[in-house]
């Protein structure tokens, strides 16, 4: 249950920040993804289950407010969220360089997904807004790192 | 199979998102565009949400913008402040400039019209001790200008005489109305002779040595100069008879209200000479 309610805490937190985000610069948006970050780094934290189920509630959110396919999101951040929890495990992110490597392909997974469903599913294809997109795994990875220290750090205070 | 289920529990989760999704894309296919209930539920949760962050951040940047961004404003409108009063006294300039042009032009205009060379000059002082004596001129010798020149002003009116000192760059002039100033002229109308003192007390000259007997002097009276004294030429005019009287003596106490205008002599010119010395 807890997980629950942090699950939608982190859900409701990622749309408002993209939210925020859109008003203030839309094409930030195309370089930054909130909803990979909070997602990748849910998967990391609590699990490849949670991550899975969170990546679907951000996932089919992007989707209702998009005219794309209707679960096409969904289904990426599904496998994003899930894959973050199940590689995690594998091999250990603790040091700082590892996490930013894992955050780095666990970006690169998602936005790889994502343009491989796009491309399947939407014939218009990919707002690629002068390579703007292909930053977004550079700009997932240093976001999601600080995001998963800034949890670890106050994770252990609250320990303490 | 539940062992099956509980050994590969997130497996088995993951699976079931995924068909739930795939399902989800397929009961999309025979709506088309149309959202299913599911995405419009979904919309109409969030959707307040987002209006609600777009009036928050709208607040915000307009909050920026009205208050907080105001120190760049007032920054600005110093500058411009700054910028008009700049402006405002240039343009001051400027107009000054054209009108000095425009009154030097009908001043030249006016002089041509006597028939003399001449030279324009602009005044700079006046007499510290009296108005009424001297001016000084922004004119000297290197513009040409020698002792005795007649100066008049933009009416062609006589207003004085170049005296002495003369820089190379600046002129005394003395002007009528002084006390020590002595014109030949005569009446425009009767051609009564007599000399044009000044009083150094005001706008007023003396027309003097007309003999108390002569009854052709009259107020309204128009005086020229002469030109008997040599120095100014004939013709110029000088002021206009305001009071005659006579008083018991020889000769008729006669008021002259000379043509100068303190007030708007700003510019004037000197009358230069032929290489004879003559007009």
């Amino acid at each position: 249950m807890k997980t629950f309610m942090k699950g939608v805490a982190v859900v409701l937190g990622a749309f408002l920040v993209h939210a925020a985000l859109q008003q203030i610069s839309a094409p930030v948006l195309l370089g930054m993804n909130v909803f990979a970050v909070a997602v990748i780094v849910f998967g990391l934290v609590k699990g490849e289950t949670a991550g899975a189920l969170i990546g679907m509630a951000c996932g089919l959110l992007v989707d209702s407010f998009s005219l794309g396919v209707f679960g096409l999101s969904g289904v990426t951040y599904t496998v994003t969220g899930f894959l973050s929890g199940t590689i995690s495990k594998k091999i250990h992110v603790l040091a700082f360089g590892r996490l930013l490597a894992f955050m780095g392909l666990m970006g690169v997974v998602n936005l790889g997904l994502w343009t491989l469903l796009s491309s399947v599913f939407l014939p218009g294809g990919l707002p690629w807004k002068g390579g703007l997109l292909l930053i977004q795994p550079l700009i997932t990875a240093v976001l999601g790192t600080c995001v998963t220290l800034a949890y670890r750090r106050l994770k252990a205070r609250h320990e303490r | 199979m539940p062992r099956f289920l509980k050994e590969h529990r997130n497996i088995v989760i993951f699976a079931g998102l995924l068909f739930a999704q795939f399902v989800l894309i397929s009961l999309q296919v025979p709506l088309g565009e149309e959202p299913s209930y599911f995405e419009k539920a979904l919309f109409v949760c969030f959707s307040p949400i987002q209006r609600a962050v777009h009036g928050l951040v709208q607040g915000i940047e307009g909050l920026w913008n009205r208050y907080l961004y105001l120190r760049h404003v007032e920054t600005q409108n110093r500058e411009l402040r700054d910028d008009l009063f700049r402006l405002t006294q240039k343009n001051l300039a400027l107009e000054n400039e054209v009108a000095g042009l425009k009154e030097a032009r009908e001043l030249a205009n006016r002089v041509a019209e006597l028939g003399h060379p001449y030279v324009i000059a602009a005044v700079i002082g006046r007499d510290a001790s009296n108005v009424y004596k001297s001016i000084l001129i922004n004119r000297g010798a290197r513009n040409g200008l020698r002792y005795q020149m007649p100066v008049v002003d933009k009416s062609g009116s006589l207003i004085g005489r170049v005296i002495n000192p003369i820089s190379p760059g600046e002129a005394m002039v003395q002007l009528i109305t002084d006390d020590d100033s002595a014109v030949g002229v005569e009446s425009a109308t009767s051609k009564v002779q007599g000399i044009l003192y000044g009083d150094a007390k005001g706008e007023r000259c003396w027309f003097r040595y007309v003999l108390a007997t002569n009854e052709q002097v009259a107020e309204g009276d128009e005086l020229v100069t002469s030109g008997f004294d040599k120095i100014y030429p004939p013709g110029l005019r000088v002021g206009v008879i305001s009071s005659v009287r006579t008083d018991g003596s020889l000769f008729k106490r006669i008021a002259v209200r000379p043509h100068l205008n303190f007030k708007e002599m700003r510019l004037v010119a000197v009358l230069t000479r032929n290489s004879d010395g003559g007009f």
